[in-house]
């Protein structure tokens, strides 16, 4: 057994698990070589963020670089998936012949315009590429097929590839024939299997609409558009924008990249959830790729977004500014009260104690005989009422402290609000 | 920037496995390392990679429980998994090495050619 650096400490193991489940569910692999490629990830990201914590960066920071650099998820639990399957040359031409142009513009596009581009690397990167760069030249077959239906040349392609032509259960409902009525189609001359299907799809799109055709498994598949959408459906992970730091924003985030999806694509079979820093998306590959290319816009809304979030921090900056100048001047007005009553209550006992000393004498010259009790009666009731005066002056004192301090508590909780809200505008 | 092909990425592969058993993580900071930085084999390249050479048999692969600095020494660690040249990946390394050299030597040839003529 060997000794790691890292002391895995729970913010680590929570955001590296949760990465690794996301990517695991990716993976189209029995349980068992999930596992094993799960940990060989785990341990090839704890070694990076060992390594980044000992260049100084911060735990969060040195996680959420480690990960970055791994790339981008979908694509590779794509890759390792592809790399891990063993199948026959065949099998394999026909599997890569139905990901027609998208699933390789998808994975290789990647989703690099949502990251920060500090973490995109600058230097020259050694790709392994994909399987479809190993294979063959596409076969070419001969057809002479003239004003031909659609289910026909279908068939006859199907044929000629060595595949078996078939309907999907949606086709077979709608009744192929009644679904695709004549349809004159020419194919003549030497095509290879994609190609063949092309000159179907393109009168297809333009007589009928609403089917797809797809190869897979030594199968040529007629389906229904609905049908090849929910097939399709494929679980790919995007990075929020770096300014999309709380579940809100990164909600509001989702939100808006499904709204302009929703402008363009059937989202029926699409589900946006934010998770953990993350978009989850499963769509079905066009919508992928409709992410991919609409870039520009989701950085426009990324760019609007913050400026949001930016404005709407100053407006809240600006409220607690206001709050803190209200708060300090009826702080200061408390304060010159409380003085005031304080100078006041001062004044009261200094009263009370001369009428006191006077009692005293006058108590005392009646004693002698030389004043009337009537005197000291009044000299009596006199620092009487100025004790109950300054007793009443105390208890105003002693409110208008109160007030004083809890205005002095709220000054200072809302001076560190401001210092909080200036800490948010500064962080971005 | 150079644009390198799969076979480079198995040849840079091997050779650095060819130095020593080694993982995932090693190797990316051996071959930016050796490259001075010019290279990097991205994991979405590098572990498709290395699960295509377990599968040719070019290499070996062996499991290692690794545990942290300080770590409960009974609590269970990570995984890691080791990677080791096989003779038959011996043989592929050195066949790449021979084609790399003869083109290396057919290159020289218009190299020096133009060299002579300037």
């Amino acid at each position: 057994m060997r000794l790691a650096k890292s002391t895995n400490p729970t913010h680590q193991r929570d955001t590296i698990e949760s990465w690794l489940d996301v990517l695991v569910t990716m993976l189209k692999l029995p349980s068992a070589q999930r596992d094993q490629i799960r940990d060989e990830l785990e341990d090839h990201l704890r070694s990076r963020v060992d390594d980044l914590l000992i260049m100084g960066k911060s735990e969060p920071d040195a996680i959420q670089t480690a990960i970055h650099e791994l790339g981008e998820t979908a694509e590779l639990a794509k890759l390792i998936s592809t790399a891990s399957h063993t199948r026959t040359p065949f099998r394999r031409f026909a599997m890569n012949a139905t990901f027609f142009v998208l699933a390789g513009s998808i994975l290789t596009a990647s989703v690099s315009m949502m990251m920060p581009t500090s973490t995109i690397p600058t230097h020259t990167i050694i790709e392994a590429p994909l399987e479809a760069a190993q294979l063959p030249a596409p076969t070419r077959q001969k057809f002479s097929i003239e004003k031909s239906n659609t289910d026909r040349v279908l068939e006859q392609i199907a044929n000629a590839f060595g595949l078996t032509y078939r309907y999907s259960d949606g086709v077979r409902e709608q009744g192929p024939h009644g679904a695709l009525p004549f349809s004159a189609i020419d194919l003549v001359g030497e095509y290879t299997l994609e190609e063949a299907l092309d000159v179907v799809r393109v009168k297809q799109r333009m007589d009928y609409g609403g089917f797809a055709i797809v190869v897979d498994e030594g199968k040529l598949v007629l389906m229904t558009l609905y049908e090849y959408l929910r097939n399709q459906v494929e679980i790919h992970a995007y990075p929020t924008p770096s300014w999309a730091q709380t579940v809100e924003q990164q909600n509001e985030f989702a939100d808006a990249v499904e709204q302009l999806l929703g402008a363009k694509h059937d989202l029926r079979f699409t589900n946006i959830q934010p998770i953990n820093g993350t978009i989850i998306v499963a769509a079905p590959p066009v919508v992928h790729a409709e992410i991919v290319s609409m870039s520009e816009q989701l950085n426009a809304i990324s760019e609007q977004m913050q400026a949001g979030v930016i404005a709407r921090q100053q407006q809240e900056r600006q409220r607690i500014e206001n709050q803190v100048a209200r708060l300090r001047a009826e702080y200061e007005s408390s304060k010159r009260a409380y003085f005031v009553e304080r100078e006041k209550a001062q004044a009261l006992r200094d009263m009370v104690e001369q009428l006191r000393d006077q009692h005293t004498v006058i108590r005392s010259a009646v004693r002698n005989g030389e004043e009337p009790q009537s005197a000291e009666d009044r000299a009596k009731a006199q620092a009487n009422n100025a004790q109950e005066a300054a007793s009443q002056q105390e208890i105003v004192v002693s409110e208008s402290k109160i007030r004083f301090e809890r205005l002095q508590e709220i000054l200072i909780d809302t001076e560190a609000n401001l210092i909080l809200a200036d800490v948010d505008l500064t962080g971005f | 920037m150079l644009n390198l092909k799969q076979d480079h990425s198995t040849l840079v592969v091997l050779s650095v496995l060819a130095d020593g058993p080694s993982y995932g993580y090693a190797i990316t900071k051996a071959i930016a390392s050796k490259s001075e930085g010019h290279f990097k084999l991205t994991a979405s390249g590098m572990y498709p990679l290395l699960t295509k050479l377990e599968k040719q048999g070019l290499v070996s692969t062996s499991w290692e429980e690794v545990k942290a600095e300080g770590a409960d020494p009974d609590a269970s660690g990570r995984k890691r998994k080791w990677y080791t040249l096989s003779p038959k990946g011996r043989k592929q390394l050195d066949k790449h090495i021979e084609a790399h050299r003869q083109m290396q030597l057919l290159l020289n040839n218009f190299l020096t050619g133009n060299e002579a003529s300037a």
